[in-house]
């Protein structure tokens, strides 16, 4: 016989990778079925882990820059507001405070309203729109909740609101636990599902290929030779899934993320995009993930029903 | 197809088959073969024989390492199989052809994809392997048809496809159980002459089959089996 060695197992390697595509040919509906639950699980898995990566990424910004705004009511005159100004930019937790006037509130909120200036402009005759403003920020996070209560207890009387971030922070910490116990239940679920379905794709190529796998076997082909082509293709249906996934999350991603930017003007704080919100980490987990699942449950399959 | 000429001795020298004292027990406790010792000469053409049940397909089952004897010692050549991993056992396999009596031809693929499937494992050429499974075809008479289906042959047809793809390896030993037991008269007479030619290239071939008939027109070494037990055979 002539051919060196390399290029045989290339040739056998070549015939074998064939094989499994004319597999995945042949069990279009199953595979196209494995693809799509692989997508899916991949998808709503991903969902999770960049809502918990954006959470906490929100949650650092907010402790870095811990900022609130005291409005008061519009009936507190400017030298009463002004003189609160000046003893809360006097205690010892506050970083910086600005104080804002009642014309400059004004003129933001009709900057904001711009279509709508002139009925603005003549609701104001009642005075009721122009108040007060104190933004403050304080050096530590952990100051920010005690302070706004303490202001509220102060000058209660005084303050008609006091936007504060911090409450906000509490609640998307309580989210943030949320989201990892689902993250890990969902990828439990999911990564069961995935498996299931790919060894069942896998499983229904074995059955329908059984007399050429009886054949193969006594004309002398081995077991990885016999099992290759449906490894091969649990693997390119994981790895399917996982590719049309991460293209699907991009997507998601990008309309989540204008819809952030929108909501979290006033915060000043900006979602992180795509690809800075760990998305390569991803795409390789989700590839690692697609080619696992897919090589563990089609070697079930395979292994249980050609058995070796 | 030059290089398949009869007479040219393309398949492996043939091997010696010696069974010593082998028996076979199979977990349900049947007792398939029961101490059972012959020899088959290097390039020999012998018949397996007894009534259904007497233990011929166990005996090459053995021989295809898909079973193990429950004791005794078989030599193919100087192979024993004995000291044949389960690791080894496809190599093994490569040395020998085997047909069975329901063919077990893939019905999706053509004739001659059908030969050439048992070659692609070995990585060799296109070129080698048309060259090849065209001879093999050649040898049983049907190159016309290599590009059918199964479904459009006869019995006789699909059961030379089977021998066609059983020695495009050039195996040394060819192994038939019950090559004939679907066939009529006419197709049968037809195979075994193509088991002969294949035969007088120097394979040493054994065919199991309970039909005396078959046997009579040859006139070979017969080995005869009775409920697992050798009843005669010349030495
Ligand atoms: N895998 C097995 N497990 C248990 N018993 C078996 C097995 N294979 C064969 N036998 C038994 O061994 C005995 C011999 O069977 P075998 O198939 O070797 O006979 P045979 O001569 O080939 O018969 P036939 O002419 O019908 O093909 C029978 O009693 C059969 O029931
Ligand atoms: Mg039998």
């Amino acid at each position: 016989m002539k051919g060196g060695g390399a290029v045989k197992k290339l040739r056998v390697i070549f015939y074998v990778l064939l094989q499994s595509l004319k597999n995945a040919a042949r069990n279009l509906f199953m595979v196209f079925a494995s693809i799509i639950v692989v997508f899916f699980v991949l998808l709503v898995v991903g969902s999770f882990i960049e809502a918990g990566i954006v959470t906490s990424d929100i949650i650092g910004q907010v402790k870095e820059r811990p900022v609130l705004k005291i409005n008061f009511h519009y009936y507190v005159d400017e030298e009463t507001a002004q003189q609160y100004y000046e003893a809360i930019a006097a205690s010892p937790e506050v970083k910086q405070a600005t104080y804002i006037s009642k014309q400059e509130n004004f003129e933001n909120m009709l900057k904001e309203f711009e279509d709508n200036r002139e009925y603005f402009e003549n609701l104001d005759k009642s005075g009721k729109l122009k108040y007060a403003s104190v933004e403050v920020q304080l050096n530590n996070y952990a100051d920010g909740r005690a302070f706004v209560d303490g202001i509220m207890e102060d000058a209660g009387d005084m303050i008609d609101s006091a936007p504060n971030i911090f409450s906000v922070v509490e609640k998307m910490e309580k989210a943030q636990f949320w989201i990892n116990i689902c993250t890990i239940a969902a990828a439990l679920v999911m990564t069961a599902l995935s498996l299931l379905l790919i060894f069942n794709t896998v499983k229904l190529t074995v059955v329908a290929r059984h007399r050429e796998i009886e054949i193969m076997k006594f004309i002398g082909a081995t077991n990885t030779y016999i099992i290759t082509p449906f490894v091969i293709e649990g693997v390119l249906t994981g790895l399917a899934g996982a590719a049309l996934a991460f293209l699907a999350l991009g997507g998601v991603y990008n309309g989540v993320y204008k819809l952030l930017l929108s909501f979290s003007e006033d915060a000043n704080i900006v979602p992180l995009t795509f690809a800075a919100s760990g998305s390569s980490g991803i795409l390789v987990f989700y590839l690692l993930f697609g080619a696992c699942t897919g090589f563990i449950a089609s070697i079930f399959a395979a292994r249980k029903h050609i058995k070796v | 197809m030059d290089d398949f000429k009869e007479n040219e001795t393309p398949v492996q020298a043939g091997p010696e088959i010696v069974f010593e004292k082998v028996t076979k027990e199979y977990p349900n406790g049947v007792r398939a073969l029961d101490n059972v010792s012959f020899r088959v000469a290097p390039g020999e053409f012998a018949f397996l024989m007894g009534h259904s049940g007497s233990g011929k397909s166990s005996l090459i089952k053995l021989l295809m390492l898909e079973e193990r004897p429950t004791s005794g010692r078989i030599t193919v050549g100087d192979i024993d199989l004995g000291s044949v991993r389960s690791s080894g056992v496809p190599y093994y396999r490569r040395l020998v052809g085997i047909v069975f009596q329901d063919f077990r031809i893939i019905e999706s693929m053509t004739v001659f994809e059908n030969v050439a499937f048992a070659l692609e494992m070995l990585g060799q050429s296109r070129k080698e392997i048309e060259k090849q499974v065209l001879a093999a075809l050649d040898l049983v008479g049907l190159i016309e048809k290599r590009n059918e289906k199964p479904d459009c042959l006869s019995g006789g047809e699909q059961q030379r496809v089977a021998i066609a793809r059983a020695v495009v390896n050039l195996p040394g030993l060819l192994i038939a159980d019950e090559p004939t037991g679907n066939l009529d008269m006419e197709n049968s007479v037809e195979i075994m002459k193509i088991l002969q030619k294949i035969n007088k290239m120097g394979a040493t071939v054994i065919v199991a089959t309970h039909e005396r008939e078959i046997v009579a027109g040859i006139g070979q070494r017969i080995i005869e089996l009775n409920h697992g037990v050798r009843l005669l055979g010349d030495e």
